[in-house]
């Protein structure tokens, strides 16, 4: 009885996710009509362009990852904001502020615009919005990897052909890490395509989940059938990527892990860096922020811009991240680290969820729980605990190599040396976590502040999010006040994400380390 | 330890205010979920009249939709405002809707607009799509729906499975090449000359101000406002007019005081003083004809012309049971290479 007891306990973690995701997801996408045709022409646009994306977006990200984790490399922190900022802003705000300078009659008629309203334009910004991801899970991978790849080279004296093969072969497991999140990001992204391939027609698998979802009544068994045939091809691609991982990973968990020591950079490595930071920064941040600032200036129509939302997005997101951390926390610190089946679980879960449109998941929520044994729908609590499950695929993704690095033997050590467990937990355990805790707490925080399609279906009467709020401006053809809202909200949580990170390096100084994976 | 259930206890403190500070306020008012401009005025001009209040969810016609759809037969809505009839009717189709039967001094396209179950209530009438051109081209522009397959110029419209009120424009157009599936070469025409389906209003008509495209085909309301902010553009009402009303609906069992409030609210935002509030404070939605006797356009320089001759109000029931079967041959004609 005990150990059954026991196990229970020991599994709440697997009752979170059942609850969170399985029950509500799960029981939507079954209802869904799996054999709903899906046009191939939309299935190839649909891989083209997410594969484009990755194949983009890697070199660049796994660059300035690389010359971070690896290197001494004067540009680190010009790479860690160049990211964060890229990250924080919303692709719907991303692209209005491209259109707000690519659309204009000086402009329009060029190459440039050209390019920028078809294939290639609708790409750039996904890769854009991809290098973050490709960035994030490659230093997460590149630290876990420690320094014996490159004592390897120096101790047998390797010519550099035989070096640089080595170094790919090691270096293989990371770029599929990366590669594959954006890939997936890119595959279920809606908003791009739709607002950039108006002259090209261009047919994406998310058009016809919206398609479906637009009639009325909306028709949920097809949005699912679809969304369940956008899973399986993120699951396909993190069987891809797991399948590297087993064959070339290089990381050794364990007490014998040591980091690698950086070398310096050769002076064109660092420079090509910084002109990767600097062209990424730039078309991924400060030329659609311009934009933006250029929009805001202009005259205000009507209605007054909506500023309590964001107070309320603050909430949300505060709640949000909190509780995406615990589950994080939970699965990651539960889960058996060496078991492969776990791995593969974890892999094929957060891909396959991440792969899911965010309207679905959305839609998932309020079928779950507006009947049945549980009935939250209506309630903050619901839409906090959305934000979570929408995120934690993700975070799992990022914070399992920096979390997994702290070894087991520290706990235990913690544990004999200091009996009171709360003692323990604030002094030790969250000390030592501080860094990759903060980093996925943040990343969290801005997210769900700028979430857009979970919270217009789960959002409680009288707290609109900001992102509704943005859009409904947008939809209203305010897109100066839409503009404001959104310019004031990235200043917000850029400030909010500045001022914890400097708090934070002051009190947990040693144990934190700025970037990810800390 | 201590420290341990002191952070804990502070945690949940701190977790339970904000969760109360944002909990949805449980009071005896209507929710009405809005995809109109207008509805927060209006809401609170008639909770200050009638001390009934009222929560706006405000939402794009779409998420507004689903949203409705979703939660089926447990409604957490009161009123849902928004425009198009075909999404009222699907909405009764599958009962997700209730009857709601209000009294008015309707005008003759009032009274054409009402549908005869009573499942919503026309509470303005835009038109589904109107053609807004540069003023050079105004004279050679197409009148009617027919000869814009004929045209030479670039056209763009509005995604339909984006923004919620292009789906009218689709079955307008469908219905001037000659009805389902009649109009489906209409329309593929069009698509094959060029024609480009945009995000929503503000990419079409982004696109028509900097030159991408010399026809925007929209909703009336928008086409009006555009053309009232940019004077080198202007609206052609094409022939025939076709009727996109903006409806109210009330969920299926409404009974009680609630429905009693949704009815004053209905009256209220029908009444002269209501939809003063409604063409005063709202932005492109303002831009509508009321539809009863009691209430007319205001004077002086309205960018509304007088409503057209001949307006065609299109069998709601019908063209909405066909949504999803046009939305998904739309989507693959569209996306043809």
């Amino acid at each position: 009885m005990h150990a059954t007891l026991g196990a229970l306990g020991r599994a709440w973690w697997l009752a979170l996710i059942g609850l969170t995701v399985v029950y509500p997801l799960g029981g939507f996408l079954l209802r869904g009509r799996i054999t709903e045709s899906v046009d191939p022409t939309a299935v190839r646009n649909s891989l083209m362009i997410a594969t484009a994306a990755a194949v983009v977006a890697l070199p660049g990200g796994f660059l300035l990852a690389w010359l971070s984790e690896r290197r001494r490399w004067g540009g680190r922190g010009l790479a860690e904001i160049t990211c964060w900022m890229v990250f924080l802003l919303p692709s719907y705000l991303l692209t209005l502020g491209w259109l707000t300078l690519v659309d204009r009659p000086q402009t329009v008629h060029t190459d440039a615009a050209r390019f920028f309203f078809g294939l290639g334009g609708i790409v750039a910004l996904l890769a854009l919005k991809g290098v973050p991801f490709a960035y994030f899970a490659a230093r997460a991978t590149l630290r876990a990897m420690g320094a014996e790849w490159d004592e390897v080279v120096s101790v047998f004296g390797l010519s550099r052909v035989r070096a640089a093969g080595i170094a790919a072969r090691a270096l293989l497991p990371a770029a599929a890490a990366s590669a594959v999140v954006v890939f997936v990001e890119s595959l279920q992204e809606f908003g791009i395509p739709a607002t950039l391939g108006a002259r090209i027609h261009l047919h994406v698998m998310p058009y016809d989940i919206y398609a479906r979802l637009a009639t009325t009544p909306a028709d949920f068994s097809g949005a699912a059938g679809l969304s369940m045939q956008l899973a399986v091809i993120a699951v396909a691609a993190a069987l891809v990527h797991l399948w590297l991982h087993l064959r070339y990973t290089t990381a050794l968990v364990g007490a014998r892990h040591r980091g690698a020591t950086p070398g310096v950079p050769a002076r064109w490595e660092s420079a090509v860096g910084w002109l990767c930071a600097a062209v990424i920064l730039g078309l991924g941040f400060v030329i659609p922020l311009a934009g933006l600032c250029l929009q805001a200036l202009g005259p205000i129509a009507g209605k007054a811009v909506p500023w309590a939302s964001m107070a309320d997005s603050l909430l949300y997101a505060l709640l949000g991240s909190g509780l995406t951390l615990a589950i994080v926390l939970a699965i990651l610190q539960r889960r058996p680290r060496s078991s492969p089946l776990a791995a593969m679980g974890v892999e094929v879960f957060s891909l396959a969820s991440m792969a899911v449109p965010g309207v679905v998941l959305g839609a998932a929520y309020v079928f779950a729980f507006n009947r049945g044994p549980i009935v939250l729908y209506g309630t903050p609590l619901l839409l906090v605990v959305a934000y979570a499950s929408a995120i934690v695929p993700l975070l799992i993704r990022l914070l399992k190599a920096p979390l997994e690095q702290i070894h087991g033997s520290l706990g235990e050590a913690a544990a004999i040396h200091v009996p009171d467990p709360g003692r323990r937990l604030l002094d030790i355990t969250l000390p030592l976590r501080a860094g990759p805790l903060l980093w996925g707490a943040f990343m969290a925080f801005a997210t769900i502040v700028f979430e857009l399609p979970i919270s217009e279906l789960l959002a409680p009467p009288g707290r609109t999010p900001l992102a509704v709020s943005i859009v409904n401006l947008m939809q209203g053809m305010n897109d100066t006040a839409a503009a404001r809202l959104g310019l004031a909200g990235l200043l917000v949580v850029g400030g909010l994400g500045a001022g914890l990170m400097s708090v934070a390096s002051r009190r947990f100084a040693g144990s934190l380390h700025t970037g990810v994976g800390a | 330890m201590r420290r341990l259930i002191l952070s804990g206890v502070l945690l949940a403190a701190l977790v339970g205010a904000a969760f109360w500070y944002l909990a949805p306020d449980s009071n005896s008012g209507l929710i009405l979920y809005s995809a109109e401009d207008y509805s927060t005025a209006a809401a609170h001009a008639f909770a200050a009249r009638s001390g009934v209040p009222v929560t706006v969810v405000s939402l794009s016609t779409g998420a507004l939709l689903a949203r409705i759809a979703a939660e089926g037969n447990r409604p957490h809505w009161n009123l849902a405002w928004f425009d198009g009839a075909e999404s009222a009717a699907g909405l009764a189709a599958a009962h997700l809707t209730g009857v709601v039967h209000a009294d008015l001094d309707w005008n003759r396209l009032g009274r054409r607009l009402v549908p005869a179950d009573g499942h919503w209530v026309p509470t303005g009438m835009t038109l589904a799509g109107v053609f807004v051109v540069p003023e050079a081209r105004y004279s050679g522009a197409p009148r009617t729906w027919r000869a814009l397959a004929s045209w030479h110029g670039r056209i763009g419209m509005n995604n339909p499975a984006i923004s919620g009120p292009a789906f009218p424009i689709l079955a307008a157009l469908l219905e001037a090449g000659g009805g389902w599936p009649a109009g489906k070469s209409f329309v593929r025409t069009l698509v094959h000359n060029g024609m480009r389906i945009y995000a929503k209003n503000s990419n079409t008509l982004a696109a028509l101000d900097v030159g991408n495209i010399d026809l925007a085909l929209v909703q009336s309301s928008a086409g009006f406002a555009f053309a009232r902010a940019h004077p080198g553009f202007r609206v052609l009402v094409p022939d025939p007019a076709v009727a996109l009303p903006s409806v109210i609906v009330v969920p299926h069992g409404l009974s009680g005081r609630r429905r009693t409030a949704v009815l004053r609210f209905v009256r209220y935002v029908m009444s002269p003083g209501g939809q003063a509030i409604r063409m005063g404070q709202g932005e492109a939605d303002s831009l509508y004809w009321p539809l009863t006797r009691s209430v007319s356009r205001p004077r002086g320089d309205d960018p509304l012309p007088p409503v057209p001759a001949a307006v065609t109000v299109a069998d709601a029931r019908n063209w909405g049971r066909r949504q999803a079967v046009m939305g998904r041959w739309f989507s693959a004609l569209w996306g043809a290479p």
